[in-house]
């Protein structure tokens, strides 16, 4: 495998402006100094049609976890099982992430926590979208399939992020630039009649981005997770000493070099403090040769299947334990979740099932999410992941989650972890 | 911080911050509307710097827009209404109504073509996965306005693409603010007369080009003011937003145009069409007819072509596919690449050659493919490529070897039709009745369990061990009417050669039948049985219309729709053979008094 390396050209045209990128990062390099954390964050990252069963999966990822820090952070959850099940896991991906118990496509569970812009979608994917995170809407969501399309527009991006210096700008007077646009939207909504309720999804969209980039007026500073209930004071943005936007990317077409790309991108994304929710989706149920090595396995020991799971779970533990390594311990701040829409094939007697069983789906949560996680080791657990969703929810916001406007989510019982 | 940075955060800001006290629900949104005052007098905040104190904070909880699922039951119910119609017309369907008006958010093509056209710019596939949102596909189409629906991302994504667009564009601001005609704001007038309409699709009017101006000057008329401007007029609803209204009671020029854009050239645009636009020579059904025609014998209608047929067909699909080595052929990316692309060549050739009669199309002895997959398929070929406009180059007329004939025997059909390994009697079924026939089957939830726990006999062939374990229900209602036109494909392998040893290595069989969704069958023997049983259904015809109506339309057919699709139907007949023109639905509906005339 070779690397391909990142120039710093493309860091500095696309990143939004360098010597604003550099100053940043100088002043979050010395404000970590004197103590700065860094955000709350979470990375998803999913394989598709599930696992072998608990120990295997454990096994794997305890493998790639080299570190005491990485392995004292994980936490490996049983019995839970996936909310879009029905019998069969395929087309589920939609509503992984959702708060609803359907196959359908639904907004992703932190869609209302966290700032649009505070999210980056990762994949290996063959298809027109990949399928797992969705939007507010539970339409499909923006996703980079190569890596050199993060480096070129993300990295960087958050640099120039929304600040209360530019609120003051804001206060100076110059609304003028959505004046034509209010008026217009007005105008067409007149003339389209009933249909003009298109626009109506516009101005919820952009009070929706308003609420997001704008702190209330009564606190003056945005949200820990820029939304929620509640208001806690938003942590600085604090890259640890291993953010390197310049960082060097493995290269490679088949879809595990690619897998290992965008998690090298992951890691930085975390490591600079550039996205508090990252997911990292490989493939999805149908993908082959993942499928078939579930459903075409007729040896009754699902070794195909083994062979392609377990170096993912590998790479996905390795890039928590790194992150479990870095100045400061990111891992301590975040939360990486591995899951997969699928669950266990090894049945009684040891035997692999090629079909959809449905006993528990593979969950671990390496980090601690800034005190929200307090478990590690083993944990039986009851009901289905949006227990976790609910519980990583929570912690972003700082409290209680608004998750009103995209379930009811009330009747979800947080999982005590 | 740079200039160029601090405007983009504050500009995003302050259009965030405006909107956000303007409104305060969506039952309620008629603050917006009805309180004029604000709007018209809204160009600076008070003193505290606050335009609506509220700042959105305390409003109700509203909620968002949410993407429609596709409900087969609804569309079935809706095509058969328009199959009734379009067998024998109603009396309440004689007189034509007009549309209502319409609007939906353009897709990321559409962006960049029309981004390209405006600012003579030269923005790729590659900037719209870069910046641009994701289309959401419902039934192959990445346009329709159920399945797209604005959110705060989506919104947000296109924010990020106009500020990069913006500042692409300030490189050339010393070029344009200085045009030898008047000072910086007297150029960009001019400029902005220009370019407008080319990107909002319309006729702008003096006020709202002074506005801009006004905009420029007040912030001191240089690079920054002009980039901001340009941020301004990309995040206008007037662009983000495809419009057909007909404000006078029809579709304006530029809205006539744009639908002739999307629907011939997707998306795309040339001096001539702008022209009359611009002129308002698009408003007699004699001026659209000669201007269709003017589009579909220009090389550019291969895109429009392109982009109805993958749609419809979902051939897009195969790009990207990864195939396991396959005892039967090899199939390198690259050849699934031309095989995307093969019924749309197919279908322009045809069209080309105005033969689109649905005999043509579905009983045809030849396709129409890349050089390297007909030599890779044994086919014989011309060995030029087409000289046809437009034909990507490599493309060759193939004539399929005996005994396969008709549309379905195109090796890209089956391939997108069927399981990688196996052929997939009902999944072929399933696909070749949703395509052509308009009837759609849900998905069982428990399907693939079901499936692996059913024991398929495999001393039977694949055909008659399916027929064995579907025959009882609660199979055998759905299985009755889906296995039959799979079950006449047998004799095509999974990337549609022809084989004689079926999934059980069993002689193939291939007596199928094709249902219709008003009841009854047609009994088939082979693909090019089954063809030709497609192209003899006025099923086939209707449905068809009805695809190309969903891609024109941009929306799913509707119960309402019934009379509009049925009088295009038979509007698209050719009057001499009474046969069925596939290519006459574009012009049958884009000239229509249903879609000219608006309520």
């Amino acid at each position: 495998m070779h690397t391909k390396k990142v120039t710093r050209r493309h860091f500095t045209r696309y990143v939004s402006h360098s010597l604003i990128g550099a100053a940043l990062s100088r002043t979050f390099i010395e404000t970590r100094a004197f103590g700065a954390e860094g955000r709350l964050k979470i990375m998803l990252c999913t394989t598709p049609n599930g696992h072998m069963d608990f120990a295997s999966t454990k096994s794997a990822l305890m493998s790639g976890l080299s570190s005491t820090a990485g392995q004292g952070q994980a936490l490996f959850i049983k019995g839970l099982m996936n909310s879009c099940y029905n019998s069969d896991w395929h087309g589920s991906e939609g509503g992984l992430f959702g708060l609803h118990a359907v196959k359908q496509g639904k907004p992703s569970f932190y869609t209302t926590t966290i700032s649009n812009t505070e999210q980056v979608v990762l994949a290996v994917s063959r298809g027109q979208n990949p399928a797992y995170p969705r939007d507010s809407s539970g339409g499909a969501t923006k996703a980079f399939t190569t890596p050199e399309g993060v480096l070129k527009r993300k990295l960087g991006l958050f640099l120039g992020g929304i600040n209360t210096f530019n609120l003051a700008e804001v206060k100076k007077g110059k609304q003028h630039v959505l004046d034509q646009s209010l008026a217009d939207i007005r105008k067409i909504r007149q003339q389209l009649g009933s249909d003009g309720r298109i626009f109506d999804d516009h101005l919820y969209a952009l009070q929706a981005l308003y609420r997001e980039h704008v702190p209330t007026e009564s606190n003056g500073s945005e949200q820990e997770g820029g939304g929620g209930a509640t208001t806690p004071v938003q942590k600085p943005k604090a890259p640890s000493m291993e953010c390197n936007t310049n960082a060097s990317i493995p290269a490679g077409s088949d879809d595990e070099s690619k897998h290992t790309a965008m998690l090298e991108v992951a890691f930085h994304l975390f490591a600079c403090d550039m996205a508090q929710v990252v997911v990292v989706s490989m493939l999805d149920s149908q993908g082959e040769p993942y499928h078939q090595a579930i459903h075409g396995d007729s040896t009754g020991t699902g070794a195909r299947f083994r062979a392609l799971l377990e170096p993912m779970q590998q790479r996905i533990a390795k890039l928590a334990d790194r992150l479990a390594q870095t100045s400061g311990n990111v891992l301590e701040r975040s939360a990486v979740v591995y899951i997969s829409e699928g669950s266990a094939h090894i049945e009684g007697g040891g035997r692999f099932n090629p079909q959809h069983p449905h006993a528990e789906i593979p969950l671990a949560v390496f980090g601690k999410l800034g005190g929200v996680i307090r478990k590690s080791g083993d944990l039986t657990a009851q009901g289905d992941q949006r227990r976790l969703w609910r519980v990583l929810a929570d912690g972003l916001a700082g409290g209680r989650a608004d998750l009103s406007s995209i379930s009811d989510g009330s009747n979800i019982s947080p999982l005590e972890v | 911080m740079s200039i160029k940075s601090l405007q983009k955060v504050v500009l995003f800001t302050v259009i965030l911050k405006s909107a956000s006290g303007c409104f305060k629900n969506k039952t309620g949104a008629d603050n917006l509307w009805s309180n004029s005052n604000h709007v018209e007098s809204s160009n600076h905040m008070n003193a505290e710097g606050e335009s609506n104190a509220n700042g959105g904070s305390s409003d109700d909880p509203i909620a968002p827009g949410v993407v429609e699922s596709f409900n087969p039951q609804v569309q079935n119910a809706a095509f058969i209404e328009i199959l009734k119609e379009s067998q024998t017309a109603s009396p309440g369907c004689e007189q034509s109504s007009p549309s209502a008006p319409e609007a939906r958010i353009l897709t990321a093509d559409e962006y960049v073509a029309a981004v390209n056209f405006a600012f003579d710019m030269q923005l790729d596939g590659s900037f719209a996965q870069s910046y641009l949102p994701a289309d959401n596909f419902m039934q192959g189409y990445p346009h329709l306005r159920q399945a797209n629906v604005m959110s705060k991302e989506r919104l947000s994504a296109f924010f990020e693409a106009a500020y990069e667009i913006a500042g692409q564009m300030g490189a050339r601001s010393t070029q344009i603010l200085n045009c030898n005609s008047g000072n910086k704001s007297q150029c960009l007038k001019t400029w902005l007369e220009q370019t407008l309409p080319k990107l909002w699709r319309r006729n702008s009017n003096t006020s709202e080009i002074e506005r801009e101006v006004e905009h420029f000057t007040r912030e001191g008329s240089g690079t920054d003011p002009f980039i901001a401007t340009i941020t301004r007029i990309l995040v206008s609803p007037y662009f983000l937003y495809r419009m057909r209204i007909g404000e006078q009671g029809q579709l304006t020029s530029w809205e006539v145009a744009t639908a002739l854009s999307d629907a011939l050239w997707a998306g795309k645009f040339d001096e001539t069409l702008a022209d009359h636009a611009l002129s308002n020579r698009l408003s007699t059904p004699e001026q659209i007819q000669r201007e269709i025609t003017r589009m579909m014998q220009s090389a550019q209608f291969y895109a429009g072509t392109k982009r109805f047929t993958q749609s419809w067909l979902e051939t897009s699909l195969l790009v990207g596919r990864g195939m396991k080595p396959n005892k039967d052929l090899q199939l390198e990316e690259i050849h699934l690449k031309y095989l995307a692309e093969e019924t749309t060549a197919f279908l322009y050739y045809l069209m080309a050659n105005g033969q689109t009669t649905t005999e043509d199309f579905f009983n045809s002895d030849f396709t129409f493919t890349h050089r390297q997959v007909a030599n890779l398929y044994g086919m014989k070929h011309d060995n030029a490529s087409s000289q046809i406009p437009g034909m990507p180059s490599g493309y060759v007329k193939a004539n399929f070897n005996a005994p396969l004939g008709g549309l379905l025997s195109q090796p890209s059909v089956a391939l997108s039709i069927s399981s990688e390994q196996h052929t997939n009697i009902p999944l072929r079924g399933k696909k070749i009745l949703s395509h052509f026939m308009c009837m759609y089957l849900e998905t069982p939830e428990n399907l693939a369990d079901n499936i692996n726990m059913t024991v398929f006999d495999k001393n039977l062939s694949a055909l008659d061990a399916l027929n064995e374990v579907t025959a009882k229900e609660p199979c055998a209602s759905c299985h009755r009417t889906v296995n039959g036109p799979g079950a006449a494909l047998e004799t095509l392998s999974p990337i549609g050669r022809t084989r004689t040893l079926d999934d059980h290595s069993k002689p193939a069989k291939s007596d199928g039948w094709l249902p219709s969704i008003l009841g009854g069958q047609t009994d088939v023997h082979g693909v090019k049985e089954l063809s030709a049983a497609l192209g003899n259904a006025t099923d086939t015809g209707v449905c068809a219309t009805v695809q190309v109506f969903r891609h024109i339309y941009a929306r799913l057919e509707k119960k309402e729709d019934k009379c509009n699709i049925a009088r295009i139907y038979h509007s698209a007949h050719d009057q001499g053979k009474n046969a069925f023109q596939l290519k006459s639905v574009f012009s049958a509906i884009l000239s229509s008094d249903e879609f000219l005339q608006r309520k």
